[in-house]
C-alpha cells in the first residue's frame, strides 16, 4: 500500500498511480475521464463522481503520453495506451453559463483534441468513425442532434471563482470568490440528499 | 502590536507580535498567515441553528459536511488543507443542517482554488480581534507541531463564519456564532490539537 500523506488513507499502487495520473491530467488542463464511460471536464464534476465511485478513480486522459511515462518511471507500472478521447466543449449561444460536451468517440485513434480546437473536434471525430479508426462500436453524434449526451455544467459560479483565484491577493478577487461561495451556499442548500 | 497592516481596501494580514512574526518565519508558516478582507453583508447567507453544541464537543464528523474532502490531495501541504476543512466542518455545527450540502459544495470550490495554486480565502475583517486572540492561543500552547494544523483549522472555522447571518447576534443559548467559534477554536488551540 502507498501512504498518501492524507490522514488514514492508503492506496494500492494501482490506485495511487491512477490518482497521480489524474492530478497530472488536471494540471495539464486536459479533459479528464472518470469512471466507466464518464467524461467530465470539470474538477467539481470529478469530485462528485469520485464521491459516487467511493473513491475509486478511473482515469483516461487526453495527451497522456507523459502521464504513462510517469507511471512507468515512478511505479514501474506499464499502462496500456490510454484510450484517446475526442472531447470538445463549446458555449451554447444564449446560455453562456452552460457548456456542453459536443462530441464523444469511444476507442478513437484520432488525435486528441483540446478545448481550444473545438471546430476540429467534430471533424476529427467524424472522420475517425467514418474511416473505422475509432474502433468497433464507436459513434459520432453531431452537435445538432439532441441525442448528444449532455452534461450541463453550471459555470457561472465556477467562473466567478476562477476569476477570484486568478487575482488572488486582490480585494476584487476576494469579493468575487466570496460572492461565488455565497451563491453556492444559497442555492444549493437542500438541493441533494446527503 | 499595531493595527491591521496595509492601508488599502484590499486584503490585510492580522497584526503580529515580534515573537509571532519570528515564529511564522522560523517554522515556515507564512502560507498560513490569516488574511482578512471587508466583505459585504450580501455574502451572509447561512442561517444559524437554534441551538449550538458545546464548543469543546465540536467534531468535524458530526455534521456530514466533509466526508470525502479529506481525500483531496494535499498538493499544498503547507496550507494543511484537511485541517481547514475540519475547521469549517466544526463550525458548521452552528448552521442549520439544510445548508450542509451547500457547505460541502462550497468547500469544493475552495479546494479548487487551493489546488490551482491559490491561497486560503481571506476571512471577514470584523472577526480580526477574535482571530488575533486565537492566533495568540495557538502560539502559546507550547506544541509547535500543532501550530500549522491549528492555524489552518482556525481559518476554516472563521471562513465559514464569514457566510453566517448576524454572526454577532446572541442566540438562544446566549452566545453568538462569533463567540461560539472563538471559544471552539480557542479551546482546541489551548489543547494543541485539531479535533478528529
Amino acid at each position: 500500500m502507498v501512504e498518501t500523506g492524507l490522514e488514514g488513507m492508503q492506496m494500492s499502487p494501482e490506485e495511487w498511480a491512477e490518482f497521480q495520473a489524474f492530478k497530472a491530467a488536471k494540471a495539464s488542463g486536459a479533459p479528464v475521464r472518470v469512471g466507466p464511460d464518464k467524461l467530465v471536464g470539470k474538477w467539481t464534476d470529478m469530485k462528485k463522481e469520485f464521491d459516487r465511485l467511493n473513491g475509486r478513480i478511473g482515469v483516461l486522459v487526453a495527451e497522456a503520453d507523459e502521464v504513462r511515462t510517469e507511471l512507468y518511471n515512478e511505479f514501474g507500472i506499464t499502462v496500456p495506451p490510454l484510450k484517446p478521447v475526442v472531447s470538445a466543449r463549446e458555449s451554447v449561444p444564449g446560455q453562456a453559463e452552460q457548456q456542453q460536451p459536443i462530441a464523444r468517440v469511444a476507442n478513437a485513434t484520432a488525435p486528441i483534441t483540446s478545448e481550444r480546437d473545438v471546430p476540429d473536434a467534430h471533424a476529427i471525430a467524424a472522420e475517425a468513425v467514418a474511416e473505422g479508426a475509432a474502433g468497433p462500436g464507436s459513434t459520432y453524434v453531431p452537435p445538432a442532434q439532441k441525442s448528444v449526451e449532455v452534461e450541463p455544467i453550471q459555470t457561472t459560479t465556477v467562473e466567478q471563482i476562477r476569476k477570484g483565484a486568478a487575482v488572488s491577493g486582490g480585494g476584487g478577487g476576494e469579493d468575487a470568490f466570496a460572492a461565488g461561495i455565497a451563491n453556492v451556499l444559497g442555492t444549493l442548500r437542500g438541493a441533494f440528499p446527503n | 502590536m499595531g493595527g491591521l497592516t496595509g492601508s488599502g481596501p484590499i486584503i490585510s494580514a492580522l497584526p503580529e507580535t515580534d515573537d509571532q512574526k519570528l515564529t511564522y518565519e522560523a517554522y515556515e508558516l507564512g502560507g498560513l498567515r490569516p488574511k482578512v478582507h471587508k466583505y459585504g453583508d450580501e455574502v451572509r447567507v447561512l442561517e444559524a441553528a437554534r441551538r449550538f453544541p458545546a464548543p469543546a464537543e465540536a467534531s468535524p464528523s458530526a455534521p456530514e459536511v466533509v466526508s470525502f474532502m479529506f481525500e483531496i490531495p494535499g498538493v499544498v501541504p503547507e496550507i494543511s488543507w484537511e485541517d481547514f476543512v475540519k475547521g469549517a466542518a466544526c463550525a458548521s455545527a452552528i448552521v442549520r443542517p439544510e445548508f450542509y450540502p451547500g457547505i460541502k459544495e462550497a468547500l469544493g470550490k475552495v479546494a479548487e482554488r487551493v489546488i490551482a495554486g491559490g491561497q486560503l480565502p481571506a476571512i471577514d475583517v470584523s472577526f480580526a480581534p477574535e482571530m488575533i486572540e486565537c492566533q495568540t492561543k495557538i502560539f502559546q500552547n507550547g506544541e509547535a507541531s500543532s501550530w500549522r494544523p491549528l492555524l489552518s483549522f482556525m481559518q476554516g472555522a472563521f471562513w465559514l463564519l464569514t457566510f453566517v447571518k448576524d454572526p454577532k447576534r446572541k442566540k438562544s443559548a446566549g452566545i453568538s456564532p462569533l463567540a461560539w467559534t472563538e471559544e471552539m477554536v480557542g479551546t482546541f488551540s489551548q489543547l494543541a490539537y485539531v479535533p478528529r
